[in-house]
């Protein structure tokens, strides 16, 4: 009696070993099954930063004085005289939604650079940080637009230059999680 | 006794030869599948490339060296319409890449660890499409004759992709003074380049190094005088005649037209490709001449020398528009036609860049 | 009766076998249902592939792309003289062309900045093909810069450029 009993008892540690392996073997399955594909999204980001980054700098403002019928660029005509002018009076005054005539600087970073990332990057829930410094002074950046990127996982536009009476202007667009 | 094992030996054979045919199946199937997906892949890539003009690209193929890529183009009949229908993918893998849209050339097989990618913008004379030059490092280009566009394909032929990486695209492509002098390793298809017009011509012998070659591994075509080009194969020892086509572009550097007939695997690829061209160059000439019109209003209501300028733009982008349709319809007939009518809107538009609103 | 030695015997080895059946059934089931979600995983993934395919076509097709003479081509801009006729052509063509470079897929092009007084910027449906059974859709969005020829400075000459999302919605 007591042999078919410990006979028994093998056959089911037996069959419970063989549960476990295959729990175990489907346990690896799952995670290889789970396991990271490539990640277009990356691609996909880098080439938004890189195209939003490109329309805001070429997108052109009109009635600005005194040239009220010219269509000034943003990187051409108004970074650049704010980058000449930013501590005196600039050549370029752009209108605010309120009618105030402001200086190119001030257009840029409280007028049209938000707007246009908030009806960009902003509606999609992108986070994102714009700067445009002088080279040679990076620590006081003419432009800043964005919550920022630090310690997040981040595509960039690439350095957008811009050659200026007072040095070299680079621009960048950073588009993180 | 000896009865059960017989029993157990059947039994064993059977569940084995069940098994095994499970496996068998599955492997094919797998090896299908995968064809496909790498197809798939393919046709993303070379997506890729094309919209990209005057791009190189180098793309890795060393899981598939044991593979023959394929391409081929077809022209078939579509009720009173001809459709020119590029095919390409892993040779009997797969289900192959079947597309209408883009003009592709390329060698008939490419085996190896890396394919070439190269486009170009075709231009008539505003931009049409980008053409497509794939070809691996088995293919050899060998350049006969004296001629400023061969010194631009070896220019051409070689450069660094990536930096960073250091990625080469490196078209095996040489100069040599005589047709005869040519070596070829083996494993190499050759494509003989003649710009001189008269080192090949039909029953003309093959160089001797090339004699041991299978046929369809040795190729030539010839740059005449004007525009046309003429295809050559060989068949045992000579040159057979396989056609001669018309080089249907504007001229200038990088013409894609030229580059075409030397990457396409024989005149029936070349032809397929430009009937694709044309077909799109029918839509791109209707956009323009809605842009055409738009010009003409904006510029009639200048003062000064634009509404003299602009005179007669709209009739020449309304004839390109009809002679695009001509040439899709009896290439290559009518289409010498549309390219004199494109010079003439280049040489109008190259009048409006000046201070007026240009046509592209 | 006790049941003899050999019949105890049975009833294992049959015990047994339903075990492993039970076991076989829930590994095909888990299977089965593993493959499936990796089925549809991978047609997303494959939608979403689209998606960004249309885009990159749709911002290099020479229909749409700004052009300055021969240099080299504009990227992420588009001119709006070419933009104000193409639906037309397209819509004339879905099926015998523009199917295979699209699929089912709707391409639309609007004016971000600036706006009209009433608050609108212009808007282009250049390819209109959904799909009215679809299983997945997914949209992608591209920012774009729209050169307008027909608005010139008058002095300098410069051209007009509005800031534009180029919205593409592809189905599968």
């Amino acid at each position: 009696m007591s042999r078919f009993l410990k006979r028994g008892q093998m056959e089911m540690v037996g069959l419970v070993i063989i549960v476990i392996l295959i729990t175990i073997a489907f346990l690896f399955l799952t995670q290889f099954a789970l396991n990271d594909k490539t990640d277009h999204r990356t691609f996909d980001r880098k080439q938004l930063a890189v195209s939003t980054l490109t329309a805001v700098m070429r997108t052109t403002v009109l009635g600005c004085s005194p040239e009220e019928t010219e269509p000034l660029a943003v990187e051409e005509i108004l970074l650049d005289d704010c980058a000449e002018n930013r501590d005196f009076e600039s050549v370029y005054h752009c209108r605010s939604a309120d009618g105030q005539e402001l200086h190119s600087c001030q257009f840029l970073q409280e007028v049209l650079v938000p707007e246009l990332l908030k009806k960009s990057l902003d509606s999609y829930k992108q986070r994102y940080e714009f700067k445009s410094v002088l080279v040679d002074d990076p620590t006081h950046p003419l432009i800043t637009s964005g919550l920022g990127c630090k310690g997040r996982d981040t595509d960039t536009s690439g350095e957008f230059p811009l050659n200026t009476n007072k040095g070299l202007v680079s621009s960048v667009l950073l588009v993180c999680d | 006794m000896p009865f059960h094992w017989i029993y157990v030996l059947i039994a064993g054979a059977v569940i084995l030869l069940f098994f095994v045919s499970i496996v068998v199946k599955q492997k094919d199937s797998a090896t299908q599948q995968l064809g496909t997906e790498v197809n798939r892949i393919l046709e993303s890539i070379v997506g890729a490339a094309s919209v990209s003009e005057s791009t190189k690209s180098v793309i890795s193929t060393a899981g598939l060296a044991d593979e023959t890529l394929y391409f081929q183009c077809v022209v078939s009949k579509n009720g009173d319409s001809r459709e020119a229908v590029m095919e390409y993918g892993l040779k009997e893998k797969g289900v192959s890449v079947k597309d209408t849209i883009l003009p592709l050339f390329a060698p008939a097989e490419i085996k190896g660890t890396q394919l070439f990618l190269w486009s170009l913008p075709y231009t008539l004379p505003f931009k049409i499409i980008d053409f497509l030059y794939v070809t691996g490092p088995t293919m050899q280009y060998v350049l006969v004759g004296e001629s400023a566009l061969g010194q631009e394909f070896l220019k051409e032929a070689e450069s660094v992709v990536d930096p960073t990486s250091k990625i080469k695209f490196k078209i095996n492509v040489e100069k040599v003074a005589d047709v005869n002098s040519i070596s070829s390793s083996q494993g190499f298809a050759v494509r003989i380049v003649d710009y001189s017009g008269g080192a090949i011509q039909t029953g003309s012998p093959i160089p001797l190094s090339l004699q041991e070659k299978a046929d369809r591994e040795v190729s030539a075509v010839v740059f005449g005088d004007g525009k046309k080009v003429t295809f050559f194969q060989k068949e045992g020892k000579v040159w057979k005649l396989e056609g001669a086509a018309t080089l249907f572009s504007l001229n200038g550097d990088l013409d894609a037209v030229r580059y075409a007939a030397i990457f396409a695997a024989n005149k029936e690829m070349f032809d397929c490709g430009m009937m694709q061209a044309f077909k799109r160059a029918q839509l791109v000439s209707a956009v323009y001449a809605g842009r055409a019109e738009q010009v003409m209003g904006a510029a009639l209501s200048q003062q000064g020398v634009c509404p003299v300028k602009v005179s007669g733009l709209t009739e020449m982008i309304e004839k390109q528009k009809s002679l695009a349709e001509s040439c899709v319809a009896l290439y290559p007939d009518s289409c010498s036609d549309l390219v004199a009518n494109g010079a003439q809107l280049k040489e109008l538009n190259s009048k409006l860049g000046d201070g007026c609103i240009p046509l592209y | 009766m006790r049941p003899t030695k050999a019949q105890i015997q049975m009833t294992e080895t049959i015990a047994v076998l339903f075990i492993f059946f039970v076991l076989l059934i829930f590994g095909m089931i888990f299977y089965y249902k593993y493959v499936g979600f990796s089925l549809k995983e991978e047609q997303q993934a494959a939608v979403e592939r689209r998606a960004a395919e249309v885009v990159t076509k749709t911002i290099f097709m020479p229909e749409i792309q700004c052009t300055t003479g021969n240099l080299l081509q504009n990227v992420y801009c588009l001119d709006v003289m070419k933009m104000n006729v193409l639906p037309t052509l397209v819509s004339g063509h879905v099926e015998d062309y523009y199917f295979s470079i699209f699929s089912f897929a709707t391409v639309t092009v609007q004016e971000l900045y600036p706006l009209s007084k009433e608050g609108k910027g212009r808007t282009w449906k250049i390819y209109d093909n959904p799909k009215k059974d679809f299983t997945f859709k997914k949209q992608s969005s591209f920012y774009v810069v729209l050169r307008d020829d027909a608005v010139r400075g008058q002095f300098s000459g410069r051209v007009k450029h509005s800031f534009g999302q180029v919205v593409v919605e592809v189905y599968s």
